[in-house]
């Protein structure tokens, strides 16, 4: 029994799933023999990579209230924050200003509630009234917020991959884009299910960088979200780590539109094999390395700079709502 | 969009605030950035740091300006130097990041900020300026505000603020703490041959007697400036070669207001000779140099025999209180002496030899002898061995300078005494023993000091001007002399006497702390990096003590009282020859319209006395 490292710091959880023995779901059949009848590694040929555009996202819930609605019923709410962007790699990297957006609601399981907007002498924030009807619990909302920065992350990566010179990779599963360009990949940090076999899964571990599995087809019906063409979807590994790290801890599962021909997802595959290695992050580096990229962790501190200061947002809320809090209880 | 499309505060986005105030600010060709308030980099009253426009650029020593409006309404406006600017990678923090940024893998942007040291703040209202402020060149009159200038109503160039000439502006200084009103002396600090300090000196000197700066004093100051390496003074009176050859030096004088060219009125001194002709010994220059030396009657008259004996622990031996008593010896057998000349005993001295054997012969210590003791009696008289030490000294000293303490027939006295009739008087000591130059030093400075406590404390007295290099010899920190005395005297009083001392040393720390505290102006060469940290130089600051290890000739840091901050100046090349190869034209070209020109000007100097 050799015991190794995974090397995500313990806070972020880890890259794998839980149950390593969770089986694929026999109703709907992965199809492994969609690029080659064998499963075996592939090395890519080398080739140029083009630019890449990578979108994600950051979100932080402000604080949590609790509103005494008319009928005195109290109704949980949460004041939230997001923002999303786009970090692009070409010639050099930078992070693509005008796609950054910052998003402030006020999430609530109520009826009508006004939108909040909290001031501190010249600084205003606007905290945008947004219902979560089904929403019985604080996590729930914390979910909806999650839900919404996610729809904008999807909504920024349609947008930019109207742009196929780029590649765009987006992080997490994929979910349905509105007319998307066609060079799109998601990339999933954290694998939630193989997809794949025990048998299959013996080849992870013996995957050297630059190297992926052959592509596998996700059929519609599996997944979070449905889609009408399944999603073609390869493993590769990301870096040579220490040995005292096990190679599964930086294995990272990609996948993309089903509805492509097979040879234009098999580019993709290759691109992103040559691609990733290189934009992938050494453990010490990033919390979440090699599976948080390099620009992405750029990315996210911008991002989260955008958002404001935590503690100067926790104060400005504090100060006002228990302003508008006194006023109402005294009155 | 690209970053430089960015407005110019990442923070203020045009959606906000339209056409931000940063924006319209872009426009402006003097604006440099916006005023900082982080919590590394935060602005107080005193400094403060910018955040340097991507578009623009500052540098060391940029003058800037900034306002700030108090909540009544009232605007103030800060003014400062820039003495740091840094550029990083914004949220770059591991080492290998920047070869990642370099490869497209993160993205990052460099970001430059400087560091203001605040000069002045108008009115006085203390407060920082507010983050988010206009930084803006100061240029022309607010440069001058930033830096005092508009408050000196008598002001001497330093030098200029850049080496670029093109967009170089004069530094200045305030006369009035220089020729003694409110303050005196200078104090040049730096590594010999690289710190250009004795050439510094003279180029203050030129300011101020070929400029003009004195005023109505112009005519009457004088200055006293000794030659003690190479002959780089013997040329003062001589246009340098380069005038011709690089146009951009007359420039550069032209710049500081400046006539370009040699000085008018010098004269120059040397020693004599050995043997029995008062011809000078000089080098490569002969003619217009007078030979200079001292009648054995002034020497015995004025007490010079304590200039022999000059080591600073002299004062603690018993020898200085035997100097004191043959001192008194002699100056009473001068004054029993015929006219001009110098008798012991009757008999007449005619070499320093036979003064010292005269002497000798009065230390006898046997209570028989037959000649009066002068070493002293009963509890005062002196040992064997301090006269033997006295002995030693004395002859030792006649090896070295017995050549320039010579009898009345020699030569006219009058004639070889040196005399400041010419504004400026160089004497050559360079070709003299350690020992001989200290001796004249010491008599010259002693001349000079009771020459002017003579003259009483006459108002408006035109200023003599003594450049004294090697300060670390003749005034250390430890012991005494009497040199260091008469230096002490002229640092402490010389401001009411007319006396202003321009000293040098290459380290300040190791002269008498009084003399460099006394100094208005403290300028600084290039220093060596473990004498830059010694707490001499406390008053220039972490940044510029860094500075000063990295100057090259020709720069200077300048501290002045009414500044907070110390100024790089840069100073041009003589504009007069410092060697003969220099000098303008053909030897023989030492033209007869410019020597006619000098003595022209020689003419209208009404003599001092």
């Amino acid at each position: 029994m050799v015991v190794r490292l995974l090397p995500w710091q313990p806070n972020y959880g880890s890259a794998l799933p839980f149950d390593t023995e969770s089986e694929p779901n026999p109703l709907d059949p992965v199809d492994l023999k969609i690029e080659r009848p064998v499963w075996a590694p592939i090395t890519p040929k080398p080739g140029a990579t083009s630019p890449v555009q990578i979108v994600d996202g950051v979100r932080r819930a402000e604080a949590h209230a609790l509103d005494d609605g008319s009928d005195g019923e109290p109704i949980f709410g949460l004041f939230g924050s997001y923002a999303v962007g786009a970090v692009r790699c070409g010639e050099r990297a930078r992070i693509l200003e005008d796609s950054i957006r910052v998003e402030r609601s006020y999430l609530h399981a109520g009826n009508v509630t006004p939108d909040r907007l909290i001031r501190s002498g010249a600084a205003a924030v606007h905290f945008t009234a947004k219902r979560v009807p089904t929403a019985t619990t604080a996590q729930a909302l914390v979910g909806a917020l999650n839900r919404a920065m996610l729809d904008e992350e999807a909504h920024l990566a349609a947008e930019l991959s109207r742009d196929e010179s780029v590649l765009t990779l987006l992080d997490g599963p994929l979910r349905s884009l509105r007319s998307p360009g066609r060079r799109v990949v998601g990339y999933v940090k954290r694998i939630q299910q193989w997809y794949v076999g025990p048998t299959e899964r013996e080849l992870l571990p013996t995957l050297e960088p630059g190297e992926r599995t052959p592509l596998f087809m996700i059929p519609p019906s599996a997944g979070l979200e449905k889609q009408h063409d399944g999603r073609y979807s390869w493993f590769l590994r990301l870096r040579q780590l220490n040995p005292m790290y096990h190679p599964l801890g930086s294995v990272m599962r990609l996948e993309t539109f089903g509805a492509l021909p097979v040879s234009e997802a098999v580019e993709l595959a290759d691109e992103t094999t040559r691609l990733l290695p290189r934009l992938s992050s050494v453990p010490g580096q990033d919390p979440r390395a090699p599976h948080n990229l390099v620009p992405v962790g750029a990315l996210e501190t911008t991002l989260t700079h955008r958002m404001g200061d935590r503690l100067w947002v926790q104060r400005l809320l504090t100060a006002n709502v228990g302003r508008d809090a006194r006023a109402a209880v005294y009155a | 969009m690209t970053i430089a499309d960015q407005p110019i505060n990442g923070a203020t986005t045009p959606g906000i605030l339209g056409q931000s105030a940063s924006t319209a600010a872009s426009q402006d060709a003097a604006f440099r950035g916006l005023v900082l308030g982080t919590d590394q980099e935060s602005a107080s009253p005193l400094a403060f740091s910018v955040f340097v426009a991507p578009d623009r650029y500052l540098q060391l020593d940029d003058v800037v300006q900034v306002r700030t409006a108090l909540p009544d309404g009232r605007e103030i406006t800060i003014y400062g130097v820039v003495d740091e600017v840094s550029a990083r990678h914004e949220g770059v923090q591991l080492t290998s990041d920047v070869s990642l940024v370099r490869e497209g893998v993160l993205p990052a942007e460099p970001v430059v900020s400087a560091h203001v040291a605040v000069t002045r703040v108008e009115p006085e209202v203390y407060v920082p300026p507010m983050p988010g402020g206009v930084v803006r060149l100061a240029e022309g009159e607010a440069r001058g505000r930033a830096l005092f200038f508009d408050a000196m109503e008598r002001r001497f160039p330093f030098g200029l603020s850049r080496g670029d000439l093109a967009d170089a502006e004069p530094v200045y200084g305030n006369l009035d703490f220089l020729d003694g009103r409110k303050g005196a002396h200078v104090n040049i600090s730096g590594i010999s041959g690289v710190a250009t300090k004795t050439s510094y000196a003279t180029y203050l000197l030129y300011t101020l007697f070929e400029g003009r700066r004195l005023g109505e004093l112009t005519a009457n100051a004088r200055a006293l400036i000794f030659n003690v390496k190479g002959e780089d003074l013997l040329f003062l009176d001589q246009p340098n070669q380069r005038l011709d050859d690089e146009p951009e030096l007359r420039n550069a004088y032209d710049a500081l207001d400046l006539p370009a060219g040699p000085f008018g009125s010098v004269g120059f001194y040397a020693p004599v000779r050995r043997g029995d002709v008062p011809l000078p010994d000089t080098g490569s220059r002969s003619e217009g140099i007078t030979g200079f030396f001292w009648t054995l009657r002034e020497f015995a008259e004025r007490g010079y025999l304590r200039f022999l004996f000059v080591d600073a622990d002299t004062e603690q031996t018993q020898i200085a209180a035997l100097v004191d008593s043959i001192s008194g010896h002699l100056r009473a057998e001068a004054r029993k002496s015929a006219e001009g000349r110098l008798s012991i005993d009757g008999f007449e001295v005619t070499t320093f030899d036979e003064l010292s054997d005269a002497i000798e012969t009065h230390l006898d210590t046997d209570p028989d002898s037959l000649v009066p003791s002068w070493a002293g009696r009963g509890y005062g008289q002196a040992s064997v061995g301090t006269v033997r030490a006295f002995m030693r000294r004395l002859q030792g000293a006649a090896r070295h300078l017995g050549h320039l303490i010579r009898n009345a027939d020699f030569g006219d006295a009058a004639t070889h005494r040196i005399e400041r009739k010419r504004q400026i008087t160089v004497v050559d000591l360079h070709r003299l023993h350690d020992r001989a130059q200290r001796f004249v030093v010491g008599v010259l400075l002693a001349e000079l000091l009771d020459e002017r406590e003579a003259l009483g404390a006459a108002e408006n007295a035109p200023p003599v001007f003594v450049v004294v290099d090697e300060l670390n010899k003749y005034a250390p920190r430890d012991g005494h002399s009497p040199i260091k005395d008469t230096l002490l005297d002229i640092a402490e009083r010389g401001r009411s006497l007319g006396v202003i001392l321009i000293g040098a040393q290459q380290t300040a720390s190791e002269v008498e702390q009084r003399i460099v505290a006394n100094a208005s102006f403290r300028i600084v060469g290039r220093l060596d990096t473990a004498e830059a940290q010694r707490s001499e130089y406390r008053f220039l600051g972490t940044t510029w003590r860094q500075r000063a290890t990295l100057l090259t000739p020709g720069s200077m840091i300048v501290q002045q009282p009414e500044i907070p901050v110390p100024l790089l100046v840069r100073f041009p090349h003589p504009s007069w020859a410092t060697r003969k190869s220099e000098i303008a034209g053909s030897a023989a070209a030492a033209s007869p319209g410019g020597e006619r020109n000098i003595m022209a000007r020689f003419d209208d100097v009404p003599a001092l006395d």
